[in-house]
């Protein structure tokens, strides 16, 4: 008896044109980290590119072209519903200096919240740091909240604030260690933090529904990673600083030096296959304290796993963390920054942090 | 040479058993009837379409790949599956490894970042091999499914519940295998989905119904590996 029939299938898809770069009618000048700065020539307004597909703001294509690109976001299959709550958080940016820093931060909600009409559980925080005898920090978090957590946008987005708000008071009692205190005082740290994150305020602000004695911390639990970097002025800006950071869970840090990213915490093994267990902020008793000294010219990114895990694969820069590598060696703006994070790719469905501070180019 | 994207991938396995008995109990027919529309369902899923890759082995006196891993929507015509010989788990563990094996090593040097595989498996009865040894070798590989298990109509709960590492239904006696077997179908379609979307989340990746209507779940007993 012959078998019914055999699977067939078909080619793959056709890949889209990449994006239609940039900006018409600029002309370049030059800014104090060397880089190429466009303003519109005498004459002419500067026109906007379009966006590529949908209607929406999608950036360069990875691959072949996701299924959720097939149709306009409007479109009658309901692939980007709006949340419940109607703080989707779809897009949130911060651009910005602080003394000779740059940063540029993101985030971006993810096509498989967008498809359930979930909010981006993803959160950031920035702040700076001034002390008494004049010396500026910037101080910035990513919370990505655990998915299988009920209020973890919530959670994320008070965690961020609530690690700032500590992180300052730790930066003003020990400006001179405040490193080692971290690492020392870790245990601390985190318990303080939990303390403060689990006493929210029911119903406010987007607040869980339930008393803050009542709820479990897993429901609103998130990771975190911090970094605090010093601002330097004169001579000093022309140097190496140290730059500190925390990590709780699997939100990833990268340095950027010479077009090349170097993960600040080394990838998992799961022998051989990819895993996304992770540890979260709440409750946890250490966290990885670090410290990496970034040169002129250098970056730091902090992000979520939504944009990190793509940029390297097996120690390997892949095709999105090379073009990224080299289109974030020096600032960008705001609106580049957030279509550079808007890239399409298949599987890169989470929601999506970045928050990159640069130092100033040594030709400053 | 084409440039690594690191794609993560959800790789699922359906194991399906064609041995004679399948026929007069309406087993074949009900894997054959859920396929297209399991396949429908799936393709429906953007998620699912992105991020996962599909494959069917049927088993009886030998094991055959009657899908190969696939995107949902590079597929027109799904397989079906045909009665024929005895129940030879043996075939099926060995044909998985090899083509597990053969899949997420070609995967990765693509590109793709991989989940631990899923394997759905679904019998009507009682194995005809000695199944242990083949089984043990999957179980040690570096890439190691997690495994489901369905049983209908007369299926040893007490096998299944060895070889299941995430879950373990068997139907009652009073379901037949053609209504079990449309109720499994349906479940893998929500599982798949469900894990897909949910790929951040957890160790395990695979979201599982805690019961399905018609179905006793069994606890776990893992055959000891090496």
């Amino acid at each position: 008896m012959k078998r019914p029939s055999r699977g067939r299938t078909n080619g793959p898809d056709v890949a889209l044109p990449p994006l239609d770069p940039g900006f018409v009618g600029l002309a370049a000048l030059t800014d104090v980290w060397g880089a190429k700065v466009l303003q519109p020539v005498a004459g002419q307004e500067a026109v906007p590119a379009s966006p590529v597909t949908g209607g929406s703001l999608t950036g360069q294509l990875y691959g072949e072209k996701t299924t959720f690109s097939r149709e306009p976001w409007w479109g009658s299959r309901g692939w980007w519903k709006v949340a419940e709550s109607g703080e989707a958080n779809d897009i949130r940016t911060h651009v910005g200096t602080v003394g000779d820093l740059a940063m540029a931060a993101t985030s971006l909600r993810g096509n498989k919240h967008r498809l359930a009409g979930q909010v981006n559980e993803d959160s950031y925080a920035v702040s700076t740091i001034t002390l008494e005898d004049g010396c500026q920090y910037l101080v910035v978090a990513v919370c990505d909240g655990m998915g299988s957590a009920p209020y973890s946008s919530f959670g994320a987005r008070l965690s961020a604030h609530t690690a700032l708000a500590l992180l300052g008071e730790v930066l003003r009692a020990f400006p001179e260690g405040y490193e080692e205190v971290l690492r020392s005082g870790q245990t601390a740290f985190l318990a303080e933090l939990t303390r403060r994150v689990s006493e929210y305020r029911m119903h406010e602000f987007d607040a869980p529904p339930v008393r803050h004695g009542e709820i479990a911390l897993n429901d609103i639990q998130s990771t975190l990673t911090f970094a605090i970097v010093p601002s330097l002025i004169g001579a000093a800006s022309a140097g190496r600083r140290r730059v500190t950071l925390g990590i709780v869970g699997d939100s990833p840090a990268f340095c950027l030096s010479g077009a090349a990213w170097t993960p600040i915490e080394p990838a998992k093994d799961n022998g051989g296959v990819w895993s996304s267990a992770t540890a979260g902020l709440l409750g946890a008793t250490s966290m990885v304290v670090t410290g990496v000294d970034l040169g002129p010219g250098e970056a730091l990114l902090v992000s979520s796993d939504g944009i990190g895990n793509f940029l390297t694969f097996n120690g390997l820069p892949t095709a999105l963390g090379v073009d990224l590598a080299h289109r974030w060696s020096r600032p960008v703006g705001m609106l580049e920054f957030v279509r550079d994070v808007a890239f399409e790719m298949q599987s890169a469905d989470d929601d999506r942090t970045a928050l990159m501070v640069w130092l100033p180019g040594s030709s400053s | 040479m084409q440039s690594m994207t690191g794609q993560e991938l959800l790789l699922f396995y359906m194991v399906c058993d064609e041995s004679g008995s399948m026929g007069p109990n309406g087993g074949i027919q009900a894997i054959n009837t859920a396929l297209p529309e399991l396949h429908a369902t799936l393709a429906a899923d953007p998620l699912v379409v992105d991020k996962s890759r599909l494959a069917i082995i049927a088993f009886s006196d030998n094991a055959e790949v009657i899908l190969p891993l696939s995107k949902v929507t590079d597929v027109s015509d799904m397989p079906g599956v045909q009665e024929a010989g005895v129940t030879n788990y043996g075939q099926a563990f060995r044909l998985l490894r090899t083509t597990i094996e053969h899949d997420v090593e070609s995967l990765k040097q693509q590109g793709f970042r991989v989940y631990r595989p899923c394997v759905f498996f679904m019998s009507d009865g009682e194995p005809s091999d000695q199944w242990e040894p083949e089984y043990q070798n999957l179980m040690n590989h570096r890439y190691h499914p997690g495994i489901v298990a369905f049983g209908v109509d007369g299926a040893e709960p007490a096998i299944l519940a060895r070889i299941a590492t995430l879950k373990c239904y068997v139907g009652r006696d009073t379901v037949g295998a053609g209504r079990a077997l449309a109720s499994v179908m349906s479940s893998i379609g929500n599982s798949i989905i469900s894990s897909t979307s949910n790929a951040h989340d957890g160790p395990a990746n695979i979201d599982l119904p805690p019961v399905i209507d018609g179905f006793d779940t069994v606890p776990l007993m893992p055959l000891d590996t090496l």
